[in-house]
């Protein structure tokens, strides 16, 4: 082993990033469509299901919000919010805050079992590979 | 530039390429039981990448740059699929993600085995295609992973 990082060492610790970066991006994604993530004030202007290979286990559910200015957005959200909320409902809340408001009601925001069990597996991914690269490297030092 | 040359164990190939994405997709079974397309992704994803990179690793001698800019381009390409063939909802960044940490882990169980480094090859070896020893069991852990992971993101 020398101290300096030769171009193997730096492109590892580069793929790692890469999938930690994988990790952190579902993760925010995930906070984004349980709306933890985003801070919103606007109004439900059309919902809308989209079906994929096996319905209903796999619908994509989409709200389209239309704020103060008549800017329109479309966002992808998880089923049970997109449940909870009809066209016309007015929705309020900051930015990472785990209330939404829906036309005056409270609602509470989580992460769907799905959302919460697809980031924590690239977690894992991520983890298992540098568990395993550093066992690899230890076993190769005695080999 | 070529890469450290080190005494590897033959089995650690075997783990890094067959049971570290076996129990990555096994784990997210696990984890997200009701979407077997996320780990089928997953799965695809690092199959079709391992053998590309593969490929491209045993063209430029094992060459680190050459092994993290063929994950990057498999990367490119599965967001390019995603983008255009399979996007029935419209396009998932979870699918996507997923796909990815297929094709960067790919890249990294390659690198760390020193696939391509003709330095590795065993002295039996002929074909160009095999001659490290390792090359059948890449392609045939890419094209199983191929079936097991379209099978999952499809079934």
């Amino acid at each position: 082993m020398t101290g300096r990082m030769g171009p193997r060492g730096i492109v590892r610790w580069l793929l790692l990033a890469g999938l930690l970066l994988l990790a952190l991006g579902t993760w925010l994604t995930v906070c984004d469509r349980a709306l933890i993530r985003p801070g919103l004030d606007a109004g439900v202007l059309v919902k809308e299901i989209r079906t994929e290979k096996h319905p209903p286990l796999d619908d994509v559910h989409i709200l389209v919000l239309e704020d103060e200015s008549g800017v329109r957005v479309e966002r992808r959200v998880d089923g049970n919010l997109f449940d909870s909320m009809d066209e016309g409902d007015r929705l309020h809340k900051e930015a990472w805050s785990h209330d939404l408001s829906v036309s005056g009601r409270t609602l509470p925001l989580r992460l769907s079992s799905e959302s919460r069990g697809t980031a924590l597996a690239m977690t894992a991914i991520a983890a298992i590979a540098l568990l395993w690269m550093l066992a690899a490297q230890a076993i190769c030092r005695r080999h | 530039m070529r890469w450290e040359t080190e005494e590897r164990p033959g089995w650690i190939w075997a783990v890094w390429v067959v049971l570290i994405p076996i129990a990555c997709t096994m784990v997210f079974r696990m984890l997200v039981p009701d979407r077997s397309d996320y780990s089928g992704h997953f799965l695809a994803g690092f199959a079709a990448s391992l053998g590309f990179i593969w490929f491209a690793a045993r063209l430029l001698d094992g060459r680190p740059s050459a092994t993290a800019a063929a994950s990057g381009l498999c990367v490119l390409f599965g967001l390019i699929l995603e983008a255009t063939v399979f996007p029935l909802g419209g396009f998932d960044a979870l699918d996507f993600f997923s796909q990815s940490a297929g094709a960067v882990l790919a890249g990294l169980a390659l690198l760390e085995t020193g696939a391509g480094d003709p330095e590795a090859d065993s002295p039996d070896g002929i074909s160009p295609l095999v001659r490290n020893g390792h090359g059948r069991l890449v392609l045939a852990a890419s094209a199983a992973g191929l079936i097991a992971g379209a099978f999952l993101a499809f079934a």
